[in-house]
């Protein structure tokens, strides 16, 4: 017997998920693809690359996040068996048999009707471990880092770059601009001054920045992307040909079509160059959230925890430290069931 | 029990669809019972008796009644599979083993388990 199986099954009941279940209803195709994901994540011998890629897929919408909460909500149901072992599963077995039955009952009754409900039979076939963009992305990149790393580079013209937990990059300098795409992740940028006096342009899948003189982060997500400017100004062009100039100070979030209105920049988006996770009131789920993003594995936050306001600053090249800081201050608890899965909830 | 959406044609319709739905909660009923009494037998039958507080036996037995229902469209080894996983937390090879089936299958089983109750639980299958 696999022992180390059975708490995949216990964490899906900690709630995470719970917060963005009831705003979104998944369609059939993500419900198959999260229990495909279940199905490889529950198998003990599911691979490193695997729960990266489930977490780039749960990371990719709110319908997959959504779906998976569906797929937590079903294991939830098994729990009061679990105590029970094998009397709980023999127990569960010959529900279904009754179950069986008794539907049989009902549906012979329902055809009498005339109104009969087939379930439909679903394809699975349609369905692949899709390589994700993501990871795609970074194979194509020329710099990139994994998830936890960060990596400085000098560019050619001297201005400085660092790429935060798993980031893709490409640079193209050429005799007419200086041009950085971010693929993914986020990058904090110390602009040089060009000798040949080159605009320095950084494109995104969202519009494209120039930079006039300055020190700025690029943060990209799926949907959107994220500029915090430090020093100088920014300028934002989306892709749909909206535009903001972005000062000092100041942050702005656009995607293809809309760029927001002025916000003030966040001083985390250029802390974590030094490695350290600033919390100003920030509540436990976004600090995870953040966290998150330099662990390899996934971070559950049960719902009853997750607002709990947190100050401080936390180590980002440190997931297990932080998590270890946060359960001294905070009536959490931190369990740990399987290498990569992570539970936080109430103590 | 979809036809109560789409409104009825006649009296002799309403009858018919209210006996039918008289006769769904029955089985339910019957259903239940017989689920009680196979959960208290396997009490029993422990080697040392254990007494668990009503309100807790009310939920393990209620527990059963969804996974039963849910579950009950599934081929018995793919139900099967699913519990041994979900309740014991036995590993992929030894369900295959126990099964008789490859390690692949079981992995098969379990998507397709989860697929139908996670349809379910979303209010998406009949």
């Amino acid at each position: 017997m696999a022992s180390n199986v059975k708490p995949l099954a216990d964490d899906l009941l900690a709630g995470f998920g719970e917060r963005t279940a009831a705003a979104l209803k998944p369609g059939v195709k993500s419900l198959e693809q999260a229990a495909q994901w279940y199905a490889t994540l529950l198998d003990a011998s599911a691979a490193d690359t695997d729960r990266l890629a489930w977490q780039a897929w749960h990371a990719q919408s709110p319908e997959n996040q959504a779906a998976w909460a569906h797929i937590e909500n079903v294991s939830r149901k098994f729990a009061p068996l679990r105590q029970h072992g094998a009397q709980g599963s023999a127990a569960a077995v010959a529900s279904v048999k009754a179950s069986r039955s008794a539907a049989l009952g009902r549906r012979q009754a329902l055809n009498a009707l005339g109104g009969v409900l087939g379930l439909g039979l679903l394809s699975w076939l349609g369905w692949r471990h899709t390589p994700l963009p993501d990871l795609v992305s970074a194979w194509r990149a020329d710099y990139h880092t994994g998830t936890g790393e960060r990596r400085e580079l000098v560019l050619a013209d001297g201005s400085r770059v660092w790429l935060n937990t798993a980031t893709a990059l490409q640079v193209r300098f050429d005799a007419d601009a200086r041009q950085l795409a971010l693929l993914a992740g986020e990058i904090l940028i110390d602009t040089a001054a060009d000798g040949m006096s080159r605009p320095f342009y950084v494109d995104t899948g969202h519009g494209r920045l120039q930079a006039l003189g300055t020190r700025f982060t690029v943060r990209q997500t799926d949907d959107r992307t994220r500029l915090d400017v430090f020093d100088g100004v920014v300028e934002i062009r989306s892709s749909g040909g909206a535009s903001l100039r972005v000062p000092a100070g100041r942050a702005a979030v656009f995607d293809a079509g809309t760029v927001s209105a002025l916000l003030d920049a966040d001083r985390a988006r250029e802390a974590w160059r030094r490695g350290s996770l600033p919390a100003d009131n920030l509540s436990l789920g976004e600090l995870l959230e953040e966290i998150g993003r330099y662990h390899r594995g996934h971070i559950s936050v049960a719902a009853e925890v997750a607002d709990l306001k947190v100050m401080g600053v936390y180590p980002a090249d440190n997931p297990d430290q932080a998590l270890a800081m946060l359960e001294q201050t905070l009536p959490i608890r931190v369990r740990r069931s399987l290498p990569w899965w992570t539970t936080v909830e109430a103590r | 029990m979809k036809p109560a959406s789409r409104g009825f044609a006649s009296v002799a319709e309403t009858r018919a669809y209210l006996r039918t739905a008289a006769n769904g909660l029955c089985i339910d009923l019957w259903r239940r019972r017989e689920i009680e009494q196979a959960w208290l037998q396997t009490l029993a039958a422990l080697p040392e008796p254990v007494a668990p507080s009503p309100e807790h036996q009310a939920i393990v037995i209620e527990a059963l009644m969804e996974v039963g229902s849910m579950l009950s469209r599934l081929s018995e080894k793919a139900a099967r599979a699913f519990i041994l996983a979900q309740v014991e937390g036995v590993g992929y090879r030894d369900i295959a083993a126990e099964l008789g089936v490859s390690e692949r299958m079981v992995k098969k089983y379990i998507a397709q388990a989860m697929l139908q109750c996670a349809l379910i639980e979303a209010g998406l299958a009949g």
